[in-house]
């Protein structure tokens, strides 16, 4: 764990989980931001001061997910996300500013340059779902290392709000590492509603191997839908 | 210029000829006038011009400033030039800092530096030296926004030469380094025209540098024969396993594309990359193709599933985009839209684990 306590957007403290190698980081977790905060405005972007002695000073570019408080589909996008002179930098985006305060998720990988050594063949896995009459996965890559896992899908189609209600709902998996704790959002696709700003979002989360998510009330649309995932998170995250 | 004791013109200050006879203390020097070289080319008639223009700025400032620059030589005491240190007048002062400032693509200052922050040397990991490529690797970071490297060389045309350090001319200067590298082949070759042989001596001279100070105190000091394996490691060459956009053909009947920047930063293959393109007519409405001129032998046919965004007028929904980087048969970047609204332009980003 990493406490991230000083930003450029008047957040609260926030505690990361963290994986740390000089070319390779992860980080997990997520951070509220205020858009109301007289600092939040003066930003061009979202800078959060990292703990000193994190080992990656710099990072390529990587991906944080803003999710919105709009009411009922929480709409959001992906957004740019790297590590500058020992920071955390965010891509900043205003389209949900109205909405109030939003979150943005980081499960997110960040890896240096210039690596020149040789490559190992990536071994995948593909854990199965074992509850099919009411999910598939498709698009499904899993690769399982020391210290993180990085899974990929997309949820064929979700429930019923109207017979099922708001959940939750769990996608019972075998095969998926039963020492991650992470909450993912979902990126729902269908149809879209007009003036939709951004893509659906309802919230997941991989606890003992499962994945399980529910719905906000009224969120009648994000059912018989597709749902992607695409994360990196730590193993032994239990604590 | 040459300094020279003499005895015979102990009691002479003057010019004859081409010497001329000073006192300097109690003894009288001799100095012979640089003979021209007469070389007219581009670069020797730019650095000439640069010189002369910067020699003839000390008259232009005002005479507080001139004594401002006599005051800061005085506490200077000893300059370090590539060739060693030397007592260094105002005059010269101002010339060395401004044709370093002018260098570095800098105004000259008329006023002299409040600080003078030297130059310092350089750590690296590893370089190559060879004919086609003059990279080093693993260079530590700058210190502050202004420090560019300044890279000077001398290939001497005989491996017996030696000391050559006074005849290195500068032939770049990086606004920073490429992850810590620095790919000098394509400015060595733009200098002296020709690309380095296998067992010809060069001397190079690298350090970080002030841009605003252009202070040149400190500085690494390298003299190899060119060899096809790194100098360090003794490893043969080898490429980042990257994808820019020289490496690409930005623009086709089918793709146009904004920005590409892939690489492969560790050895479990993981990609982090931002490609930014725009499918044009022609193309099936899920997919993209933007070819390459070939990749370095890493690349096979590798894939990774990305997040993608659409453009602002898009309202940023968020896309499910694969990418593959095909590198045999065929020769191109192969990206189709999975899941999403179907749109022409194509804005993936991230760091993602590369999977078949």
């Amino acid at each position: 764990m990493i406490t991230l306590d000083t930003n450029n957007f008047g957040g609260a403290s926030v505690t990361l989980r963290d994986f740390q190698s000089s070319t390779l980081c992860v980080l997990s977790g997520k951070i509220t931001v205020d858009p109301a905060h007289s600092s939040y405005m003066a930003a061009t972007r979202l800078e959060l001061d990292l703990p000193v002695g994190f080992t990656m000073v710099r990072s390529a570019i990587s991906n944080a997910i803003l999710v919105s408080n709009a009411p009922i589909y929480r709409y959001g996008t992906v957004l740019q996300c790297w590590i500058e002179d020992n920071r955390l930098c965010i891509e900043k985006l205003t389209l949900w500013d109205t909405f109030g305060p939003y979150e943005i998720y980081i499960n997110a990988a960040f890896v240096t340059r210039c690596y020149r050594g040789e490559f190992l063949p990536t071994t995948l896995y593909y854990p199965s779902v074992l509850n099919t009459d009411q999910f598939g996965i498709g698009f499904a890559r899993y690769v399982d290392a020391a210290d993180f896992v990085y899974y990929k899908g997309r949820l064929s189609s979700l429930p019923d709000y109207d017979n099922y209600g708001q959940g939750p709902f769990t996608v019972l998996l075998s095969g998926f590492a039963t020492d991650v704790l992470v909450e993912i959002p979902l990126i729902v696709h269908g149809v879209l509603l007009p003036d939709q700003k951004g893509s659906m979002i309802t919230i997941g989360s991989f606890e003992n191997g499962n994945l399980t998510f529910s719905y906000q009330e009224g969120a009648v649309n994000l059912s018989g839908k597709g749902a992607l995932f695409n994360f990196f998170a730590l193993r032994g995250s239990i604590y | 210029m040459k300094l020279l004791p003499s005895i015979a013109f102990s009691d002479f200050s003057g010019s004859a000829g081409n010497v001329t006879a000073r006192k300097r203390g109690d003894k009288t020097v001799l100095s012979t006038r640089t003979k021209h070289s007469r070389k007219k080319t581009r670069f020797q008639a730019s650095t000439r011009c640069r010189f002369t223009d910067t020699v003839r700025g000390f008259s232009r400032i005002t005479e507080a400033q001139r004594q401002g620059w006599f005051s800061l030589a005085r506490n200077l005491g000893t300059y370090s030039t590539s060739t060693g240190k030397t007592a260094i007048s105002g005059h010269n002062l101002y010339v060395a800092i401004n044709t370093y400032r002018r260098i570095c693509g800098k105004p000259p200052c008329a006023d002299p530096p409040a600080t003078l922050k030297p130059s310092r040397s350089i750590s690296y990991g590893d370089f190559w030296i060879s004919p086609g490529h003059i990279e080093f690797t693993a260079i530590g970071n700058r210190e502050n926004p202004n420090e560019v490297l300044h890279v000077a060389m001398y290939p001497a045309p005989s491996p017996a030469e030696t000391g050559c350090w006074n005849k290195t001319v500068c032939v770049a200067i990086f606004p920073d380094t490429n992850w810590g590298d620095i790919d000098i082949t394509r400015a060595f070759i733009k200098k002296f025209g020709a690309p380095l042989a296998i067992g010809q001596k060069v001397f190079i001279t690298i350090c970080w540098l002030d841009s605003e100070c252009g202070y040149l105190k400190n500085f690494s000091q390298f003299v190899f024969t060119a060899r096809e394996t790194s100098i360090l490691g003794n490893a043969a060459y080898r490429p980042r396993a990257k994808i820019t956009m020289d490496d690409i053909i930005p623009r086709t009947v089918y793709s146009k594309t904004e920005r590409c920047d892939y690489e492969f930063s560790n050895y479990l293959r993981i990609t982090s990359n931002e490609i930014v393109a725009e499918r044009l007519e022609g193309e099936t409405a899920q997919s993209c193709n933007i070819p390459h001129k070939g990749l370095s032998s890493d690349f096979n046919y590798e894939r990774s599933f990305q997040y993608a965004r659409g453009t602002e007028e898009e309202n940023y929904i968020i896309h499910y985009v694969c990418v593959i980087v095909l590198n045999s048969v065929s020769t191109r970047i192969h990206i189709s839209m999975c899941v999403g609204m179907h749109t022409d332009h194509i804005n993936t980003f991230g760091t993602y684990c590369v999977t078949k």
